[in-house]
């Protein structure tokens, strides 16, 4: 079970990740929710229990001690609220505008993705588009994928070969979402539907292969 | 001996039955994850749905009866508008049943447009679910509405919102109770105002053909289901304000910092739903970043004001712990825990790998099941042992705590273990990918078999109870 991996590294590990993801194969900010969730847990369930027992002793508290307490613990959480957020709203994963490698618009419907080249707009545009039947990217590269649904709402998350989710964007009728992602393990791909879209939500999937550098002058 | 209205007395009989049985559609959808009920797969969709709906509106309906009945202390509701809200929730019941259980209606609890219009479900399920909604949000509108009314009879806004503490004044004194309902009450409001909308948006494509626009409507529905949850265990939070004193023997008073912090409270939980959207990143991004921020900020005085505030209640004070007072503080611990794992995922760079895996169900469960449920379960106790009071057994309340906390937190962890692995939510079968899916499912299976089994001891306890003041 990969979940059991926890680490205080994998705090460093966060802070190197690039602010525009690079979409590796590996499940360092899941270990590290994990980590700080089981961590946080474990204090609170500690500070209840401490106090539950000091009922064993009854007597007065001294008020004005614990609203000192009480300024301090503010502010740290004050502190503490604006050094996470100002490091984590930079690593949020918007668009920007860089060069793309690659523009691929992947369509949703109950209960498949179509990928092609150019975008898909409806249901008749299926017939006329070319649609890509086995999608090949180069490792490494950057590829744009412009997300959209044509029916209800769906998501497109990219699985790597050991089940963790790489990244993921919803797929929304008259939205196109442009999930930008560079991976750079070859392998096979599986995109998902992370979001609830009807009685075969569970088996809508499909794959895609990032092909090793050495294979990327192929055709 | 303290004697219970009737309304209450219902409301306490309707969510001591129905909260089992959603419990066992929760068992059924582990089960069907956990490949141990493969044959039950074609119902894990419409059970998802019946279960999760039920138990958000049973736990809305059972927090506003508790603190309903708290409020009595301090103002007059009508008994005839309860009632009115009771039948409506009935109805509205009913209604939900046979959509989802005969028809085979299954949208998923926030029926996210349009997907009630695009399912396999026959047409009169759809229509049977919009006019339980319709139904739902009228009784509730009402009953929230006369709410107010009430409060606004006795004090000012001004003084119900306890802004004369912020300016200095201590008078007149107005107890917790009434300035978190105030509060829960107008963002009911407005939260019942969104769920309207809603149905417009849904009735203008059904009736008329005309499509609204996707992400408004998953605006305003993830606005209405945010506060929706968030204003059930505000008003849990005001019953336990007014209660757990009477354990600890000590006051728990408004004071300016009480005062301030509900009322950011007011503010912030509106714009906090914005976390729902972060993976739509049409979005504009300053509403991500909104969504971020409001929500950090929301832990601020759930933990520093009333989570603090209830620790130096307790903090060596001659507490009774009885079945009561235990759920009162697990439930604060499930409420802090819950948030925890919510701030995590609201963090837009973290959602972006835990977004609708399991984490979500796991977080929201924790301040549901460990923070919510039990903090009315406990007042529910209280309020059945005051009307009917019966020799109380320390060692049976004891077992069912604890059959019902580590029941209940095996489960949990069982989710977010799943979330951390990037199990998907809502997948009534795992792909062979995510091998460690099911067999997560199997242990949280019988970790909540183990906690069902603490809550049917409770309502032994709190049942023979509620008999004895319903004949009394
Ligand atoms: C022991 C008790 C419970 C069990 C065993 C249980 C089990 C479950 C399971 C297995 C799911 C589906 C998870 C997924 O794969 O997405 C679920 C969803 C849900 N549960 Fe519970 N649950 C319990 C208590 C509660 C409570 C107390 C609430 C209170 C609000 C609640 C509200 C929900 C909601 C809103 C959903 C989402 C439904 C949807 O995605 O459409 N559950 N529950
Ligand atoms: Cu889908
Ligand atoms: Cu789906």
């Amino acid at each position: 079970m990969r979940c059991s991996r926890f680490g205080a590294a994998a705090l460093a590990a966060f802070a190197a990740l690039p602010a525009q993801h690079a979409a590796a194969a590996d499940d360092t900010v899941q270990t590290i929710a994990l980590t700080v969730f089981l961590l946080a847990g474990i204090a609170i369930i500690g500070v209840f229990v401490w106090v539950a027992r000091t009922t064993a002793a009854p007597r007065d508290a001294d008020i004005a001690a614990a609203y000192r307490l009480r300024r301090v613990l503010f502010l740290s959480a004050m502190a503490l609220v604006v050094i996470v957020l100002g490091f984590t709203l930079p690593r949020s994963p918007y668009a920007s505008n860089g060069a793309t490698d690659r523009l691929v618009y992947a369509t949703a419907l109950q209960f498949a993705f179509v990928y092609s080249s150019e975008p898909v707009t409806s249901r008749e545009d299926l017939g006329k588009v070319e649609t890509i039947t086995d999608l090949e990217v180069p490792a490494g590269s950057t590829v744009e994928f412009r997300v959209t649904s044509l029916d209800v709402n769906h998501n497109f998350a990219i699985y790597d070969e050991a089940g963790v989710l790489v990244a993921q964007v919803q797929a929304m009728p008259g939205y196109v979402n442009r999930l930008r992602v560079k991976i750079d393990e070859p392998g096979r791909y599986t995109v998902l539907c992370l979001e609830y879209c009807g009685l075969a939500h569970h088996v809508m999937s499909s794959a895609f292969i990032v092909t090793a550098p050495a294979d990327t002058s192929r055709g | 001996m303290q004697r219970l209205d009737r309304n209450t007395l219902y409301w306490m009989g309707v969510t001591l039955v129905v909260f089992p049985i959603l419990v066992l559609l929760g068992l059924l959808m582990r089960a069907v994850q956990a490949e141990a009920a493969t044959g039950l797969q074609a119902l894990f969709y419409p059970a998802m749905t019946l279960h999760g709906l039920g138990m958000a509106g049973l736990w809305f309906v059972a927090s506003l009866a508790a603190a309903n009945r708290v409020l009595m202390r301090y103002i007059e509701p009508s008994a005839a508008v309860n009632r009115v809200a009771l039948l409506g929730t009935l109805v509205g019941v009913v209604l939900l049943i046979a959509a989802t259980l005969i028809g085979g209606f299954a949208p998923g609890w926030y029926f996210l447009y349009p997907l009630p219009l695009h399912g396999t479900w026959p047409t009169w399920s759809t229509i049977a679910f919009l006019v339980a909604l319709a139904v739902l949000g009228v009784a509730w509108l009402l009953w929230s509405l006369d709410l107010l009314r009430a409060i606004a009879k006795k004090y000012t806004l001004r003084h119900a919102l306890a802004w004369h503490y912020i300016g200095g004044a201590s008078e007149p004194v107005v107890p917790p109770a009434i300035v978190i309902s105030t509060v829960s009450l107008i963002v009911c409001v407005a939260c019942l105002v969104a769920a309207v909308l809603v149905l417009l948006g849904f009735l203008g494509d059904f009736v008329l053909g005309a499509p609204a626009d996707a992400l408004l409507m998953k605006n305003l529905t993830f606005f209405f289901g945010h506060v929706l949850v968030n204003l059930s265990l505000y008003l849990a939070v005001a019953v336990v304000y007014d209660v757990l004193p009477e354990y600890a023997g000590r006051p728990w008073k408004t004071n300016k910092i009480v005062a301030i912090s509900w009322n950011c409270v007011l503010v912030i939980v509106l714009f906090a739903y914005a976390h729902h959207l972060y993976m739509d990143f049409v979005q504009p991004v300053s509403l991500h970043y909104i969504g971020q921020i409001a929500s950090y900020s929301s832990a601020i005085p759930a933990a520093v004001v009333t989570i603090f505030g209830a620790l130096l209640l307790v903090y060596h004070s001659r507490m009774r712990w009885n079945l009561t007072s235990l759920f009162m503080y697990l439930g604060l611990i499930g409420w802090a825990i819950g948030g925890v794992g919510a701030v995590i995922d609201s963090t837009i760079a973290v959602n972006f790998k835990l977004h609708n895996t399991l984490w979500v169900p796991a977080h929201f469960h924790t301040y549901m099941l460990l923070g919510l449920v039990p903090m009315v379960l406990g007042y529910f106790y209280h309020a059945c042992q005051e009307a009917a009071p019966q020799q109380e057994s320390a060692g049976l309340h004891r077992l069912l705590f604890w059959l019902f906390a580590l029941g209940s937190a095996g489960f949990l962890l069982m989710f977010y273990f799943s979330g951390a692995d990037s199990v998907p939510r809502r997948f009534a079968l795992y792909p062979e990918l995510i091998e460690s899916g099911s067999s997560l499912a199997l242990i949280g299976l019988i970790s909540a078999s183990v906690a069902l089994l603490g809550f049917l001891i409770y309502l032994w306890e709190t049942g023979r109870r509620w008999v004895k003041a319903l004949a009394g």
